[in-house]
């Protein structure tokens, strides 16, 4: 039984708080109050103005915070100084007492993978030069011809319990998902391209790779949400069996380390490491960090207008209305998802008209970005032009040549044009056949029918058939059910999100080859889920997954891919997403903001810990 | 011919045998009337158990889906793309949680789990943690609030219905049973949202959520408990208002038709008091549908109140279950719904034992 794992009762402990005589007369007394109080509720009446703060009476500080700004006293919703804790709220937590990330369903956006697991590198997304933050590795080198690697490990990395991090742990951390197959992450590059691993010193981690790889490093690098790679302490996990462990101490690098995990209250509450190991670059000043399950909308923007929670809980709707009623305490941060919203193809040749690339422009040409992107999309964003998201580093792999042999505009014409050029007729009741069989399809979608994925497929919808190809949309909400119909290839065309690309434009392409290929009805689950299969884009990609996207001469080569790709188009790119994070200064202020996005400000990311580390107390608080 | 004949009366000797001991059973059945009955219900009991939880387990095997694919559409929706779930992770996870084979050889491997090792199997929403760990974890919760709720809804409207029926020309009683009418059409989490919005935010009266304040130290201690009643209160509350009323329309109903039996008029040409008629006489022949009520009921509390449990974001098994749901971790639901299933038939097992105690009228028909 271990102390920070909510799920081991202590018995011993439970009944060391026993009832006194004196406590057993408050009882009785409380029972028949609460007797009384139950049949004034019933009856509208009054209740206990005794009971007006939460704060509880057993311990755990001044939780309340009260006379804070003009801020009304509430309801404490964790045990540590209000002053000294970053609240933070967020979906609905399950897995109270489990840290390891390689296991189904360990929740990640708990603070665990936010202020406690760290990474080698880190991306910053929102900055277009030195945007890669070496963090326990100090760097990397190849060889001449890419086959082996060299990563630095930064010698005062330490773990929260105080032992060094060395090469001996990242050669652990490698080997443990070679011999452990089904642990998730373990069909990574880092996984199965790692030939043989040498540590010549504890500061030096050198893999021979089992084939020219110039991106093995990707998956060190934090860029969303998480690195593939994450080191563990040797010390902690030699011995378990990975695929069940608990890891209850949940030993890792970060500057925070587990304070409480609380299954009943609903939150996790980490607690600054006074020996954190890179303090001289990172030095929190909130002394707790506390991620709790966000309330109904409603009652969320409650709380974080009463500053019951820094940041999240409050939905942009919410933040507006309150910002336009005049609360001065709100700051809303708009940031471009790493995943343009998209339209999907199944390609596969079996489906018809769906397998020619010109069907594809056809479709491309009923979608009204323009409509998607400023009525459809809250806040108002823009269309996309590259199959991947606008971040300023992102810039050197746009090719407006190419883009303007491919305009991604609105032209219902055109569309019937094409439609025409593949060989489609228009019958009396204006409705296409193709080969005989009147065309019609269905569009499915992951998102709820408010979501806007369900919108912009459902304003799609609408276009196809008001030019003559009968099209309806299908919301699959169920938990699995979109996916295993997409992995099967049970669709014609999906709404939703992609490509990610965040690193460059070799990860939407190769998504796309046809190595990943399965038939219809076979599970396709790592690539090509649009099950294309296109013999140019194949060897491009092979040509760029040996080149180095950082030098000149590559060029050349991302240029004839975008080309194709474009040709191609399995994913018909719509628009630019950007999502709001709403943020409270009443208690820490130096939250990234629209005119300094110096941090990606996603709570739920692991880049989430510099921001934790730039705010400062605000003062008054 | 001879073999033949031995044959033949050996077959004989063995049918009488039979015979015999048939004529043994049923004449122990006969002897033991009270013993047959609950031999016969409790049959009835494990069969109907039996069939419902076999009704339910192919019940959620046909929602679309399956728990793996859940979890990867949940790996890909966060943007763990780098994560992705492989065909060795996929099939490693069919093994652990009972998805290889067909529906049969899945239904034959939970049944055996369940009776034989007694185990739900590990939860998907707490991998490793055992589905039946996290069901007992949240039940005390459950029980603690939706137990009381029941009881006092019960009791109050039990009284409430014996008074509006026993003066049921007086128009306070007849503004009631409109009032009731009303508001038992009224959902629980309505009036939890009101409650939560008025005595919540507007006027910082109660908590709004959770079991009990952070800080509070648990176990059996005087904050714990104040505090755990405080944050009871609002959730219970809008349960408690909403059932009171149909309690009290169900026993007002029993309590008009009783008091057209001959043996009130007898009861009060004997000269007895009013109240004496009312608590001896009317009340106790309208309470048997209201025990069975409340019985059934407090199987049903098993189950947990989802909306009204979510709403407090309390840590009960309704809270449980809508995570459950959404990450179609069938061991968890699974547990839950049959927790559900065994309280309400155990109630109406308990209750075919109980009420021939209760009342004389079943025992002598029996």
């Amino acid at each position: 039984m271990s102390r920070y794992d909510s799920d081991s009762f202590d018995f011993e402990d439970f009944m060391r708080h026993t009832l006194s005589r004196r406590d057993a007369l408050k009882m009785g007394g409380l029972a028949a109050g609460a007797g009384a109080l139950l049949a004034a509720c019933s009856s509208g009446g009054s209740v206990d103005p005794n009971a007006k703060n939460g704060g509880g009476g057993g311990g755990g500080g001044n939780a309340g915070g009260g006379g804070n700004n003009g801020v009304p006293e509430q309801a404490a919703t964790i045990p540590t100084p209000r002053k000294q804790t970053l609240i933070v709220a967020q979906g609905t937590f399950a897995s109270y007492g489990v840290y390891n990330p390689f296991i189904p369903n360990t929740d990640y956006a708990t603070g665990f993978g936010q202020v406690v697991k760290e990474y080698p590198f880190y991306l910053n997304l929102t900055k277009s030069t030195d945007n890669l933050i070496n963090w326990q590795f100090t760097g990397w080198e190849y060889n001449k011809d890419f086959t082996q690697i060299t990563f630095h490990i930064d010698p005062n990395v330490k773990w929260s319990d105080g032992k060094p991090m060395t090469s001996a742990d990242a050669k652990f951390t490698i080997e443990l998902f070679q011999k452990h197959s089904s642990l998730v992450g373990a069909t990574g590059n880092w996984v199965t391209e790692a030939k043989t691993i040498q540590t010549p010193d504890d500061h030096t981690l050198v893999i021979d790779l089992t084939k020219r790889d110039t991106r093995y490093h990707y998956d060190y690098i934090c860029s969303v949400v998480n690195a593939a790679f994450l080191c563990v302490p040797q010390h902690v996990w030699d011995g378990q069996d990975p695929t069940t462990f608990k890891n209850p101490t949940a030993v890792f690098t970060g500057p925070y380390k587990l304070k409480e995990a609380n299954r009943n209250l609903q939150y996790y509450l980490w607690e600054k490491s006074p020996d954190y190991w890179n303090k001289a670059k990172l030095d929190p000043k909130p002394q707790y960090v506390a991620y709790l399950t966000a309330p109904a909308a409603d009652a969320a923007a409650e709380d974080f207008k009463n500053a019951k929670i820094d940041q999240g809980g409050a939905d942009y709707a919410h933040a507006q209305a309150m910002i336009k009623n005049g609360y001065k305490k709100a700051v809303i941060t708009s940031m471009e998802d790493p995943c343009l919203r998209s339209i999907h193809i199944n390609c596969d040749p079996s489906k018809g008209i769906l397998a020619d690339h010109r069907m594809r422009w056809v479709i491309s040409c009923l979608m009204d970005r323009e409509t998607y992107a400023k009525s459809i999309w809250s806040p108002p964003t823009t269309p996309a032009t590259y199959p991947w998201p606008g971040y300023p580093y992102m810039n050197v792999y746009e090719d407006q040549s190419v883009a303007s042999q491919f305009p991604l505009t609105y032209n219902p014409q055109k569309a019937e044009q094409l439609l025409g050029e593949i060989g489609a007729k228009k019958g009396s009741d204006g409705k296409y056949t193709y080969q005989g069989k009147k065309l019609s399809f269905t569009i499915i979608t992951p998102s709820a029918n408010t979501g806007y994925e369900y919108l912009i497929g459902q304003t799609l919808a609408k276009e196809m058939t008001k030019i003559g190809i009968p099209t309806d949309i299908k919301a699959l909400t169920g938990a699995g059910v979109y996916n295993g119909q997409v992995a099967k290839g049970d669709y014609d065309i999906r709404s939703e999100w992609g490509p990610c690309s965040t690193s460059d434009p070799y990860q939407t392409y190769s998504s796309n080859t046809s190595k990943f290929y399965v038939p219809i009805g076979k599970q396709a689950t790592t690539g090509d889920q649009e099950r294309l299969k296109d013999p140019k884009l194949d060897s491009l990609t092979a040509q760029l997954a040996n080149a180095d996207p950082t030098a000149p001469s590559s060029k050349p080569i991302f240029k004839a891919a975008l080309q194709e790709w474009y040709t191609q188009m399995p994913v018909i790119p719509s628009i630019k997403t950007v999502y709001t994070h709403q943020a409270n200064t009443t208690y820490w202020t130096g939250w990234p903001t629209d005119d300094n996005l110096y941090m990606v400000p996603n709570n739920w990311w692991g880049q989430f810990m510099f921001v934790v580390g730039a705010l400062k107390p605000a003062s008054g608080a | 011919m001879t073999e033949v004949s031995t044959e033949t009366a050996g077959a004989q000797t063995e049918s009488a045998t039979v015979l015999v001991a048939r004529q043994g059973v049923r004449g122990w059945f006969a002897a033991h009337p009270l013993l047959t009955h609950i031999i016969k219900r409790f049959a009835l009991y494990i069969l109907t158990l039996w069939a419902a939880i076999s009704g339910t387990f192919l019940f959620f095997r046909l929602i679309p889906g399956n728990p793996i694919d859940a979890y990867t559409q949940n790996l890909a929706q966060n943007y763990v793309y780098n994560q992705k779930a492989n065909h060795q992770i996929i099939a490693h996870y069919n093994q652990v949680f009972g998805l290889n084979g067909n529906l049969f050889t899945q239904y034959t491997h939970y049944l055996y789990q369940l009776v034989v090792n007694h185990d739900l199997g590990p939860s998907l929403i707490n991998y490793p943690t055992p589905a039946w760990t996290l069901i007992s974890n949240a039940l005390p919760w459950t029980l603690g609030l939706l137990l009381v709720a029941t009881i006092v809804a019960w009791v109050l409207g039990l009284l409430l219905g014996a008074a509006t029926g026993w003066w049921r020309r007086n128009p306070v009683s007849g503004g009631l049973t409109y009032v009731g009418t009303a508001i038992t059409h009224i959902p629980y989490y309505f009036v939890a949202l009101l409650g939560v919005f008025y005595l919540g935010y507007t006027h910082s009266i109660l908590p709004t959520s959770l079991a009990y304040d952070p800080g509070v130290v648990m176990g059996w201690n005087w904050h714990f408990m104040t505090s755990v009643v405080k944050h009871a209160l609002l959730p219970a509350c809008s349960i408690i208002f909403v059932s009171i009323f149909g309690h009290m329309l169900g026993m007002r109903f029993q309590m008009i038709m009783t008091l057209g039996e001959d043996y009130l008029n007898f009861a009060e040409a004997k000269g007895l008091r009013p109240n004496v008629i009312m608590r001896k006489y009317a009340m106790r022949n309208s309470f048997l549908p209201q025990v069975t009520a409340l019985a059934i009921s407090l199987g049903a509390v098993f189950n947990g109140n989802v909306l009204v449990e979510n709403l407090f974001k309390y840590p009960g098994v309704g809270h449980l279950l809508v995570q459950a749901v959404g990450n179609l971790d069938y061991n968890v639901i699974m547990g839950v719904t049959d927790l559900g299933i065994f309280g309400v038939l155990t109630g109406a097992f308990l209750l075919d034992l109980i009420v021939p105690v209760i009342d004389p009228r079943i025992r002598r028909a029996r």
